[in-house]
């Protein structure tokens, strides 16, 4: 279980996350809602050890670990992995760099192949093993390219800060495929987005709703529906 | 029985200027260089066949240049020059049948009489009291002349293994009209080496339609000062690709690439530059461009610990010439200095001209990037390093790519 117990967030000064408290349970799909600016991506940031987003009280808790002040890849090793909502372009590195560094030169060739299927299977074609990681990329050629990394590095808990954002129909769709898929691999899944819409094929599992850094609701797919139906204040006007 | 030819006379006479326009002491002095500290020459070392067959420290220095044993055997035309001398001339016989001739520039002076049309024509020996030092007291360097084309790389290496030296070598390159070669040369020390100094001369003269790829690899330890001067004269339509690669840098580098570049000729020059604990490095590159000629000046610098880099780059137009300038400085330390001086000058209305500079450091959301897939700080920044050297990386042969790669992680900068 990945429990986030009494979480405070600071960026510089400005307190964003307050008290937050979440347990993510395997084979779970809990979603975030909140609207923009609620401090949602500054939580996904914080998690994943972003060293701008610093959790001043608090502990995250990973599998009875408390992994809290522990650094970024100490975290993703641990099996935290975080699908950015927009993914940085690195500059002259490939996916086969990146592959290569975390990978003994024995299993090289076996991580190499299993890239090439889950960039398939994400709806990428293989080159993209030998692109510059998000360069050029379109939207929708970004998210599917975290996709494609999710399932090749198979982590215990994955944080999909809004995984839906500017992308077509089509993309749309393959991504909530690709979360049930996570649900049915027992994946422990936190769901953040301030877009309902997403969750209509989704089996999700709980519903919290952030506002101004806080959990303002929490309950089950009725909670996503009233927000559906009335907006974040209660009115359609969001 | 060995005769030993003494040197022609207009070599003498230019010893004999350098040593005049020394003793005069009216020349600009170099303010990091007191010249009275150095030898110039010492014992001669005996002359070998073969690579293997070349002492330990000789060896060893050359593993600061990457090349592995299995990879020096493979070379066709390779010299060594140690210090002040030439210890190896291996040149294939495929060479002579292409028209390729290439010896040591001391030996070149007494049997090649044509040699005196291109030896100190293009850098005056009056520039300063480094070439004017350099006249009174050269030695070595390679002659290669080529009448022909020449797929594999001509290789020329300086090590400097003795301390309070100055390794003077003066390299001549001529390319005949519609020749085609490739020469790589790799200047090292190892790193006890201390208060030496490298002064070579090199003059390149491509001749119409000719072809130059020229590959300078330079790794020189923390106490060794160098003043290279190279100067092209590229005729009509000739192509000049020059990839210089400057790891690490002495207590202080200067270069200074000086083209001058014929019309419809082409010439693109890509300088990366890794400079770590004091050092001062100084390149300068100067193309005067005539009528519908193209240049390309392009450099990458990283700068490390307290290092200094400063990067001029300079093209004028006499003509309708094309021209572009790029300097990316990356910095990885707050000690570190990067300056970038683009400079263009126009003398025709039609010329095209243009540059663009950047200088920052590793980019902070790449680098958290790659640590939240599982990378460790110093595998990204290493992996970001690479990157931002990639564009320039892939325009050298395979085999010294990796040798680049392997001699940057050494010096721990990464």
């Amino acid at each position: 279980m990945l429990e986030l117990k009494n979480i405070t967030i600071n960026a510089g000064k400005r307190k964003i996350v307050e008290n937050l408290n979440m347990k993510i349970k395997a084979g779970e799909i809990n979603v975030l809602f909140g609207p923009n600016a609620a401090g949602k991506s500054s939580l996904a940031l914080a998690l994943a050890g972003h060293p701008e987003y610093k959790i001043t009280k608090g502990k995250i808790i990973l599998d009875g670990e408390n992994i809290t002040k522990k650094a970024p890849e100490y975290k993703s090793r641990k099996g935290l992995f975080l699908l950015f909502q927009s993914p940085p372009s690195v500059e002259g590195v490939k996916l086969r760099d990146l592959l290569s560094t975390i990978s003994n030169e024995k299993d090289r060739l076996k991580i190499f192949e299993k890239a090439k299927k889950f960039l398939l299977t994400a709806g990428l074609s293989e080159q993209f093993l030998n692109r510059e990681i998000n360069k050029g990329f379109s939207g929708g050629e970004k998210k599917k390219f975290e996709l494609a990394l999710l399932f090749l590095l198979s982590p215990k808990y994955v944080i999909l800060d809004e995984p839906d954002s500017g992308v077509d129909i089509d993309s749309s769709k393959l991504i909530v495929e690709k979360i049930n898929e996570l649900k049915s691999l027992s994946k422990g899944v936190l769901l953040i987005t301030h877009y309902p819409a997403i969750l209509k094929n989704l089996n999700i599992d709980k519903v919290c709703v952030m506002k101004n850094g806080k959990i303002v609701e929490e309950g089950g797919r009725e909670v996503a529906e009233k927000i559906e139906e009335k907006g974040f204040n209660g009115d359609k006007n969001e | 029985m060995v005769i030993k030819m003494s040197e022609p006379k207009w070599v003498e006479h230019i010893r004999e200027r350098g040593r005049a326009l020394l003793k005069n002491g009216r020349l600009k002095k170099d303010e990091y260089i007191n010249l009275k500290t150095f030898k110039s020459k010492n014992e001669t070392m005996k002359k070998i066949e073969r690579l293997e067959d070349a002492p330990k420290e000789v060896l060893a220095a050359f593993e600061r240049l990457g090349l592995s044993r299995e990879e020096q055997k493979r070379l066709l035309g390779i010299t060594v020059q140690v210090d002040g001398n030439m210890l190896l001339s291996q040149v294939s016989k495929i060479l002579e049948k292409k028209n390729v001739t290439i010896d040591s520039t001391s030996e070149a002076v007494k049997k090649y009489p044509e040699i005196k049309n291109y030896f100190f024509k293009l850098v005056p020996y009056d520039l300063n009291e480094l070439t004017a030092y350099h006249a009174a007291h050269w030695s070595g360097g390679v002659y290669i002349h080529a009448n022909g084309k020449f797929q594999s790389p001509i290789n020329a290496y300086f090590l400097l293994l003795s301390p309070l030296f100055s390794q003077l070598e003066h390299t001549i390159v001529v390319l005949e009209p519609n020749s085609e070669i490739t020469v790589v040369e790799g200047c090292t020390a190892p790193i006890p080496v201390r208060n030496s100094i490298h002064v070579g001369i090199n003059e390149l003269y491509v001749k119409k339609n000719a072809r130059l790829n020229l590959i300078k690899l330079q790794n020189w330890p923390s106490y060794v000062h160098t003043r290279p001067i190279t100067k092209i004269k590229a005729e009509k339509g000739t192509h000049v690709n020059i990839t210089n690669i400057i790891l690490g840098g002495g207590a202080s580098t200067i270069e200074t690439p000086i083209v001058e570049l014929g019309e419809e000729a082409k010439i693109n020059s890509e300088t990366l530059i890794f400079s770590d604990n004091n050092s001062l490095i100084n390149v300068a590159s100067y193309v005067t461009a005539y009528r519908d000629s193209s240049t390309v000046l392009l450099s990458k610098t990283i700068a490390g610990k307290n290092s200094k880099v400063i990067v001029r780059d300079n093209i004028t137009a006499e003509g309708k010439a094309k021209g572009h300038i790029s300097c990316d400085g990356l910095l990885l330390s707050k000690n570190a200095q990067i300056t970038s001086v683009p400079s263009l000058s126009s003398h025709s209305p039609d010329a095209n001209l243009s540059h663009e500079a950047a200088i920052g450091k590793l980019n902070e959301e790449s680098l958290f990037y790659l640590r939240s897939r599982g990378l460790s700080e110093k595998q990204a920044e290493t992996l970001l390093i690479e990157g931002f050297m990639s564009p320039l990386m892939k325009k050298l042969p395979i085999l010294y790519r990796q040798e680049v790669k392997k001699i940057i992680e050494l010096k721990g900068g990464m």
